[in-house]
């Protein structure tokens, strides 16, 4: 039972990642490889917050949100202005910047030997117990997230959106500030990826930089790809399909050393599979060409 | 100052292996269109290749490093074949090519890590042979890079300029949709040029390995330097890859010029950014600005 | 007082001197053709009014407003809308979508589409009516939930005109908006922009190769050249003049696109 919670908490908060990069990749077009290195940042804010200072969730969270929200603007600012290829590469830049913070501010993240011991998450003096109740607390913030996205990305705004990942030109000569538009959302997405960092923080009670490394920005990408862009189901089903996948290998029997290895192998050989068979995802609108 | 001098000169060498690889990445990408992140996977490749050829195998030299080349350009043309044409056929577009591209390089980096294990696995078990210019230290290492570097480069532009079917890669990149229509098969002429950009990368993967050895992620971050070079150098230019490089490799050593080294990755991506912030065009490349309806 | 003016517009790539000293004024509620060779510079001077390119020198006033400096997209809001000459619509949206994109909103913003205060839903209930209407008017309005790419050429055509007018421009640059079309749609083209410049007080630029249409609808035009303003007059005046550079310089004309 504490297993099945453990994977429903952990199938949220891919959820609430997966949204937010539906919303930046899905409807926005924008290829960005620091999605990751955001989640890390609120983690690691939250954290920071937590644990050296002893403060409570919510001054965590909002600090996560100021801080993943100001680089996200900065690294909007700078990257947002290339074409689809470069942006890829500008966010891999920032995401190896931020990577580097992670390892080497040991001051406040301890570096590569792990942050330990971050409190169990407490809002305003209540404590959210781990298990069920946290698991609680995730899925009614994971619904919100889900909810905000659906808003965002209803007409009119998804129709700009993804306009603007259509055909930029045109998108402009509408009358949209298309720059103004991506770093909008780029940032919003960024905020949302903060909270998933945030809960992230909280129920592995531990950091580490690996964690946020490119891997995982490519299992994000592979879960929205399974379940489809510019949809709301999919967003669900994609993440639910990549958690539970392994542990079904696991059932089987596939483990040892490798299985980390043999997990990413599969997620590389996914998105082949996909953009050859099936670019749309099993729930999605829109097939990425 | 001396100092100084030393890290530019390991830059440069260092330069001279991400050229390599830049260049490779820029032509497949000129041609084809496509942001070849499987290069990676093909580097990678051809390391364990040569690796085993020398370590395992015991080949010499004069017969490993031609294998390995050959091997390299049969992987790229295989990906082609395999992966990017089908996709072609069914519609794909630039983006659905990237994400496969980035799919085979990450299932291609933990395959490997499975065969060998994440462990590096080296060639030599000594030094280098090491010189003396002045107050700097040359490597035989540093001295393969250059002369390396410089033989590849002369070769390829040669083919480029003189070559039937070099004018027809170039031709492919200039104007994809005449191309045909002059009569240059485009299919064909896509898996050549995957050829020689694996080749490439090969050349760079026997460098890099009996330097440093190999490991299943070396792919991964050196193409995303060759990307960044093109980046520098600028879109769509050739020689650009190869300025783009170079400087890539002495950013990465002067970054740790008086500063602490761990923060060594941190301050060269930091000062990419800054350098695409102030010319996201590149060194080279025309003005993005400037958009056409 | 001109609703548009061009003065002396200078547009240079690359050492290619694609506009050379263009000027002319268009008048409110008019309707102006750009005819000309290939590679004249015609695209190229929708181009710089957009503001998708930056000219070398020059002014582009907009109903008394200089706007050669501004953003495309707050050229845009200042009631300029744009055809191209590829319909460029939204593939994968459905047609009602695609015209909607057209339409300036509050609901564009983030906060806007987030908290929907009253105001914001109503003015895009408004909007959907009004974009209704103009699909019902240019015959797409039974293909309003289909998507997008299912359209025939024409159809698409007639989308991006919708897309176009559902901003509610004062000025439509519109190019070429009839190759590719049977007569029977250009007849209808035709009637539709008269009744836009009478009823909606539109503004009418075109860029036109069609020599039929150019003379049945424009109230004047100008014959661009290699980048210069060669001739302006009325329709009749400069078909002759065209008619003579054809004859004395032949079929040279066809260069790469503007």
């Amino acid at each position: 039972m504490g297993y099945l919670v453990t994977l429903l908490t952990i199938i949220c908060i891919y959820t609430m990642l997966t949204a937010a990069m539906d919303l930046i990749l899905g409807y926005a077009g924008l290829f960005s490889f620091v999605h990751a290195a955001l989640c890390g940042i609120g983690a690691y804010s939250a954290a920071f917050v937590m644990l050296k200072l002893g403060w409570g969730l919510v001054p965590a969270t909002l600090a996560a949100f100021a801080v993943t929200a100001a680089v996200a603007q900065a690294t909007a600012a700078v990257t947002v202005r290339l074409d689809e290829h470069y942006f890829i590469l500008g966010t891999f830049c920032v995401a190896n910047v931020i990577l580097s913070i992670f390892e080497n501010w040991t001051d406040v993240t301890n570096g590569t030997s792990g942050l330990y011991g971050i409190p169990v998450a407490s809002l305003f003096g209540w404590t959210i117990a781990p298990g069920l109740p946290f698991l609680g607390f995730c899925a009614v913030l994971t619904a919100a997230v889900l909810f905000v996205k659906w808003r965002l990305v209803s007409a009119p705004l998804g129709i700009t959106l993804q306009a603007t990942r259509e055909d930029e030109i045109v998108a402009w000569v509408l009358g949209n500030n298309v720059r103004q538009v991506r770093t909008v959302i780029f940032v919003i997405g960024a905020t949302i990826t903060a909270l998933a960092g945030v809960l992230l923080a909280c129920f592995l009670r531990y950091l580490d930089p690996t964690s946020f490394d490119f891997s995982f920005t490519i299992l994000i990408w592979a879960a929205l790809f399974v379940g489809g862009s510019v949809g709301t189901l999919g967003t669900i089903v994609g993440p639910a399909i990549l958690v539970l996948f392994p542990e079904a290998l696991r059932f089987v029997g596939l483990s040892g050393p490798h299985v980390a290895n043999v997990q990413q192998a599969l997620y590389g050989l996914l998105l082949i599979l996909l953009m050859m068979f099936r670019p749309q995802g099993f729930f999605g609108h829109h097939s990425v060409r | 100052m001396s100092e100084l001098a030393q890290l530019v000169l390991n830059g440069l060498t260092n330069g001279a292996v991400y050229a390599l690889m830049a260049v490779g990445f820029a032509i497949v990408f000129n041609a084809t269109h496509v942001f070849h992140l499987a290069h990676g996977a093909v580097l990678t490749f051809a390391a364990y290749c040569f690796y085993l050829l020398v370590a395992v195998a015991g080949l010499g030299l004069l017969l490993a490093v031609p294998i390995t080349v050959a091997l390299a350009a049969l992987f790229g043309c295989l990906i082609e074949l395999g992966i990017y044409a089908p996709l072609r056929a069914r519609g794909a577009g630039s983006a659905g090519l990237m994400i496969a591209s980035l799919g085979f390089l990450a299932l291609c980096q933990n395959v490997y890590a499975i065969i060998f294990s994440t462990d590096v696995l080296t060639i030599r078990s000594g030094g280098l042979a090491i010189f003396r210019l002045g107050a700097l230290t040359v490597t035989s290492l540093h001295i393969a890079d250059a002369v390396v570097a410089v033989i590849v480069f002369l070769a390829l532009q040669a083919f480029l300029t003189r070559s039937r079917h070099g004018r027809a890669i170039r031709a492919l990149a200039d104007n994809p949709q005449l191309a045909p229509v002059i009569g240059i098969e485009t299919r064909r002429t896509y898996v050549l040029v995957m050829a020689i950009g694996s080749a490439l990368a090969s050349v760079a993967a026997v460098l890099l390995t009996w330097d440093l050895g190999v490991q299943p992620t070396m792919g991964f971050l050196i193409v995303f330097f060759s990307a960044v070079a093109v980046a520098i150098g600028g879109h769509g230019y050739l020689p650009g890859a190869l300025v783009g490089a170079f400087a890539f490799g002495v950013l990465q050593q002067l970054a740790t010029w008086q500063l602490d080294s761990r923060w060594q990755g941190g301050v060269t991506f930091a000062a990419v950014l800054v350098f695409l912030a102030l010319r996201p065009q590149g060194l080279f490349g025309a003005r993005l600005n400037v958009r056409k309806a | 007082m001109p609703i548009l003016e061009v003065k002396s517009l200078d547009l240079s790539f690359g050492g290619l001197r694609v506009l050379q000293q263009v000027s002319f004024a268009v008048e409110a509620r008019s309707i102006t053709s750009l005819v000309g060779p290939n590679g004249a510079g015609k695209t190229s001077v929708f181009n710089v009014i957009s503001r998708l390119l930056r000219p070398s020198a020059g002014e582009v006033w907009f109903d008394g407003e200089r706007i050669d400096a501004l953003r495309a997209d707050e050229v845009a809001r200042r009631g300029i809308g744009r055809m191209f000459q590829d319909p460029r619509i939204f593939a994968g949206m459905t047609v009602l979508e695609n015209a909607l994109s057209g339409a300036r909103l509050r609901a564009n913003h983030p906060w806007h589409a987030l908290v929907r205060d009253r105001r914001t839903r109503r003015e895009w209930r408004e909007a959907e009516e009004r974009v209704s209407g103009i699909l019902d008017e240019l015959g797409l309005g039974g293909k309003r939930g289909e998507r997008a790419e299912s359209l025939s050429f024409a159809e698409q055509r007639f989308l991006s005109f919708a897309r176009c007018l559902a901003g509610e421009p004062r000025l439509l640059l519109l190019d070429e908006p009839t190759v590719g079309l049977d007569a029977r749609s250009i007849d209808w083209l035709i009637a539709r922009m008269r009744h836009l410049v009478a009823a909606r007080d539109i503004t009418v630029v075109l860029v036109e190769h069609n020599m039929d249409v150019v003379l049945t609808i424009s109230d004047r035009v100008h014959l661009l050249v290699q980048g210069e303003v060669v001739a302006s007059g009325s329709a009749a005046e400069i078909r002759q003049h065209a008619k003579m550079i054809e004859a004395y310089l032949g079929d040279r004309y066809v260069a790469a696109d503007s």
